[in-house]
C-alpha cells in the first residue's frame, strides 16, 4: 500500500468515525442541529499528493441556500443537514489552492445514510 | 452640444448596466433559525422576488457546527458578508472588539409560550423537573427565567438541559426527555393543538426589545453601501408584504411550508402577531432605540453586562436604512 493510499485509508476511518458520533446524538440536544431527519455529508479535502488539508472550506449548495463546514486537522469535515443529496452540490476552497476534483464515494441513490464525498485541492502556482 | 448628448447616452446606458448588474449578498442563519419563524421575513423577500427585483444575487449560507453565539464570527472570518443574529449576541461580540454593527430589525418582542407535558397544570408542578432552555446566555432564557420566578420557582428549583432551538425543544418535549421547554411559533400553537400544556407567555413578563438584526462589519459595510441598500429594501418589501391583510393566506401558506405545520396553525401564528398588532415585526426594518436598550438592560440584569450601560448607538449605524429611505 503506497503512504498517499495509507493516509486517504486512516483519514476516511476517522473521518467516517466522526461521522457515526454525529449520528449518535443527530437531533442532537445542545446543538445546533435539528430534528434527526439530517442527512450526514463528510469527507476530507486532500492535495493533489493525498496530504489532508486542514482550514479548507466546504460549501455544500441546496436550492439556493449554502451550507459551509471547515476541514479539521485532518482534513475532515461533517455536515448533518436536512437536504435531498442527490440534489446537493459539494465544493471545497482554500487561499493559494484550486478545485481540481471531486470524489463522491456514496453512490448517487443509495438509501439514506451518510453521504462520502471527498474533495482535491492543487495549489495554484 | 453633440458631445454633451453623446456624454448623456453613455452615462444612461452605463448607469443602466450597472443597475441591472446583480450584486453578490451572502447572508448568514444559523441553522436552528433556518426552518424557523424567525426566517420569515427572509423567506418571504426571497419567494417573492424582492431581493432578486433590487438586484441582488442573494444566498442564505449557513455556517456548520453553528449556533446563535457564531454569526458574528462568520462576518469576522468571511464567511457571509452579512448575518441574522439575535441582538445579545452582538452586543456582546462589540462589547470584544467585534466591529460589527446592526443595520436593521428583524424580530422584536418576540412571543415564547411556556409548554410543559399534558400532566403539569401549574409551574409548582415543575419543582425538581427538567426544563429544556435555550442558551443561557440569550433573552429567551432570561424571560423564562424571569417567568419561572414570578410565579414561584427559581434556581435550583428545576433543572436546565439546554437545547438550541424551538423545534429541538418541542422534539425534547415530545419525546419526554423534557418536562417543559420555551417554544416559539408554530411550533407552541402546534403543540396546544396536541393537548400539551401552556402555562405562561414571555411577553407577561418581557419589556419589549429588539430580538434579532442583520449585523455587518462596518468595514465591509462601508465598501459594499449599494449591496446594504438594496437589501434594505427587499427586506422593507418583505416586512409590508406580511403585513398586508390581503396576503394573509399567502404569508399562511409560506410559514406552513417553511415549518412543516398546517396552514390552519399557520393562520393562528399570524393572529398572534396582528390580531390585535403585538409589534412582533417592525413595519420596514426601522431599529427602535428604546427597544434596543432594553435588550442591553437586559443583559444587565442577568449579569452579562456590569457597568454603566452603553448607548445602543455604540452597536447600530442607520445610515444604511437613511440611505434606503426607511429612517
Amino acid at each position: 500500500m503506497t503512504p498517499r493510499r495509507i493516509t486517504i485509508a486512516v483519514v476516511a476511518v476517522l473521518a467516517a468515525a466522526n461521522a457515526a458520533q454525529i449520528t449518535a446524538f443527530a437531533g442532537g440536544l445542545g446543538d445546533d442541529h435539528g430534528d434527526g431527519t439530517e442527512t450526514i455529508f463528510f469527507g476530507v479535502v486532500l492535495d493533489t499528493r493525498g496530504a489532508p488539508i486542514a482550514g479548507a472550506h466546504i460549501g455544500l449548495k441546496f436550492n439556493n441556500m449554502s451550507f459551509v463546514a471547515t476541514t479539521d486537522a485532518i482534513g475532515g469535515y461533517r455536515m448533518a443537514v436536512t437536504t435531498d443529496p442527490d440534489q446537493s452540490e459539494i465544493s471545497c476552497r482554500k487561499d493559494g489552492y484550486k478545485q481540481t476534483g471531486i470524489n463522491r464515494r456514496t453512490p448517487p441513490g443509495t438509501e439514506k445514510g451518510p453521504v462520502e464525498i471527498d474533495c482535491t485541492l492543487q495549489r495554484s502556482p | 452640444m453633440r458631445r454633451a448628448v453623446l456624454t448623456l447616452l453613455l452615462a444612461a446606458v452605463f448607469g443602466a448596466q450597472a443597475q441591472a448588474e446583480p450584486l453578490k449578498l451572502r447572508y448568514g442563519q444559523s441553522y436552528s433559525t433556518l426552518r424557523s419563524i424567525f426566517a420569515l421575513p427572509i423567506v418571504v423577500a426571497q419567494s417573492q422576488g424582492f431581493f432578486r427585483r433590487e438586484g441582488l444575487d442573494f444566498e442564505v449560507v449557513v455556517p456548520l457546527p453553528g449556533g446563535s453565539d457564531k454569526m458574528i464570527d462568520a462576518l469576522h472570518d468571511g464567511t457571509v458578508d452579512i448575518t441574522h443574529v439575535a441582538t445579545p449576541f452582538l452586543i456582546r461580540k462589540v462589547l470584544s472588539g467585534s466591529d460589527a454593527v446592526a443595520i436593521a430589525a428583524e424580530f422584536n418582542n418576540p412571543i415564547y409560550s411556556l409548554i410543559a407535558k399534558p400532566g403539569i397544570k401549574s409551574f409548582a408542578d415543575l419543582k425538581g423537573k427538567r426544563l429544556g432552555f435555550a442558551d443561557q446566555g440569550g433573552s429567551i432564557s432570561a424571560s423564562i427565567r424571569k417567568l419561572l420566578a414570578r410565579h414561584g420557582l427559581n434556581d435550583g428549583d428545576y433543572n436546565i438541559k439546554v437545547v438550541e432551538g424551538t423545534p429541538a425543544r418541542a422534539n425534547c418535549l415530545k419525546q419526554g426527555d423534557c418536562d417543559a421547554v420555551p417554544l416559539g411559533q408554530p411550533q407552541d400553537v402546534a403543540a396546544l393543538a396536541e393537548g400539551f400544556t401552556l402555562l405562561g407567555l414571555s411577553t407577561e413578563v418581557s419589556p419589549q426589545f429588539i430580538y434579532t438584526v442583520t449585523a455587518v462589519r462596518r468595514s465591509w459595510a462601508q465598501d459594499n453601501a449599494e449591496a446594504l441598500r438594496r437589501y434594505l429594501r427587499g427586506l422593507r418589501s418583505a416586512f409590508e408584504f406580511i403585513r398586508d391583510p390581503a396576503k394573509r393566506n399567502e404569508v399562511a401558506a409560506i410559514i406552513a411550508e417553511t415549518n412543516g405545520v398546517s396552514p390552519a396553525i399557520a393562520a393562528k401564528v399570524l393572529a398572534l402577531y396582528f390580531t390585535p398588532e403585538r409589534n412582533v415585526l417592525p413595519r420596514a426594518g426601522e431599529i427602535d432605540r428604546t427597544g434596543f436598550a432594553q435588550a442591553i438592560a437586559m443583559m444587565a440584569e442577568a449579569g452579562q453586562i456590569s457597568g454603566p450601560l452603553p448607548s445602543p448607538e455604540q452597536f447600530v449605524d442607520r445610515q444604511y436604512l437613511r440611505a434606503a429611505g426607511i429612517e
